[in-house]
């Protein structure tokens, strides 16, 4: 390691005063003074010079006037360079504008399609379908009873519930006013709708509904 | 005195550059590729680059050797010197003929026999050793500034020089040394 950097100083400086820089020249030691390598290695580098002196591009670059062609080129690429930075301020603030434009826009697509979505669903909700679809075997309708009954307007039962009400129909007591009555099929009919399984139970409960309707009617004056 | 805008004192200095250190750019140029054709654009580059990195740029009196490492960029990012450049006789003959000077024909032919030679011996050269031993002769840079620029330890730029001197003795040891 020691020796590697030995050698490394001592080619160093014998590189030095071989190739001595144009400022430390003054100061390099005369040929006669150096060992015969570093003379010889001096002898070809000052040749070196010469050639590069007078084979070089630069003395006829000089003498033809070469460097003001380059000057004005690079003075063009200066001011292009500019010129391009004064062209894109503008252009950027354009593309902010137009970006903050269409966002504005979609915002206001979206905002308008919600609303028309919303408006929809309210009115799908609040509009009955037709009463004769139930007669017609429309699983879903909400018959129009349901639609005037102040009470049931709203109802939704779940399934669950709609089970516990159709096996809790079989057991119901339909002795009370016929309001009451109309209002047990009014449920259970809007309970029928639900699904298949549920209205398998359900269509009984209506039927015991209606019967017992009948009865009513049959018994006494409404 | 009324003291110059930062943008022109920027355009003057780089324009310094050039007046001062342009020619040498362009002979550490020419040594490295060897194409007079394409030396004009080099140039240029070389000083484009200047310019676009003029704030990292720190007066310590080292221009020309931060031009001629922008050059060794240029010339590594271009191409380097594939052959001798058989037509360079005409291509200085054409430039020198712009100039007053050319008209002395003596003169010129000279110059194109020392061009010549010029060529013949960087020939010689491999890239490496041609690159560390223009730099030291344009830049004035020393061997730990050509170790950076070549982006080498310091010990096998020292190397690439010596080898590279040794490759000139023999060269010109036949007919002069």
């Amino acid at each position: 390691m020691n020796d590697e950097h030995q050698e490394n100083l001592e080619l160093r400086r014998m590189l030095e005063e071989a190739m001595p820089m144009e400022r430390a020249e003054a100061g390099a030691g005369p040929l006669d003074s150096l060992d015969p390598e570093t003379a010889a290695l001096r002898r070809a580098w000052q040749r070196f010079r010469e050639l590069l002196e007078a084979g070089g591009p630069t003395e006829i670059e000089r003498a033809a006037g070469n460097i003001l062609p380059i000057v004005e080129k690079v003075e063009a690429q200066k001011e292009a360079g500019s010129s391009e930075k004064a062209r894109r301020a503008p252009r950027r603030f354009r593309w902010s504008a137009v970006a903050l434009a269409a966002s504005l826009l979609v915002a206001v697509g979206l905002a308008v399609t919600l609303r028309i979505v919303e408006n929809l669903k309210d009115r799908a909700a609040v509009q009955p379908k037709n009463p004769s679809a139930v007669a017609r075997g429309d699983k879903t309708a909400v018959p129009n009873q349901i639609a005037r009954n102040p009470n049931d307007t709203t109802a939704r039962p779940t399934n669950k519930n709609a089970d516990v009400a159709a096996n809790n129909d079989a057991t119901d007591s339909w002795n009370d006013s016929v309001d009451d009555d109309i209002t047990a099929v009014a449920r259970a009919t809007a309970l029928v709708k639900q699904d298949w399984y549920a209205q398998s139970g359900s269509i009984g409960a209506v039927e015991t509904g209606v019967s017992d309707l009948s009865r009513e009617l049959d018994q006494g004056p409404l | 005195m009324q003291s110059m805008a930062p943008e022109a004192a920027d355009s003057e200095r780089v324009a310094g550059w050039l007046r001062e250190h342009g020619g040498a750019v362009r002979g550490f140029l020419y040594g490295v590729v060897g194409r007079l054709e394409a030396l004009d654009d080099m140039v240029q580059e070389v000083f484009v680059r200047a310019w676009q990195g003029r704030e990292r740029y720190e007066e310590r009196g080292h221009a020309r050797a931060y031009l001629l490492q922008i050059a060794d960029r240029v010339a590594c990012d271009r191409f380097r010197r594939k052959k001798p450049e058989s037509t360079l006789g005409d291509s200085v003959w054409e430039i020198g003929e712009r100039g007053a000077e050319a008209n002395d024909p003596s003169r010129t032919a000279a110059h194109n026999e020392a061009a010549g030679r010029l060529d013949e011996a960087l020939e010689e050269l491999t890239p490496l050793q041609r690159r560390a031993l223009l730099l030291r002769y344009y830049g004035q840079l020393s061997f730990n500034e050509i170790a950076e620029t070549l982006g080498c330890p310091l010990n096998t730029a020292l190397s690439h020089c010596h080898r590279g001197l040794q490759m000139l003795r023999q060269h010109f040891g036949g007919d002069e040394l």
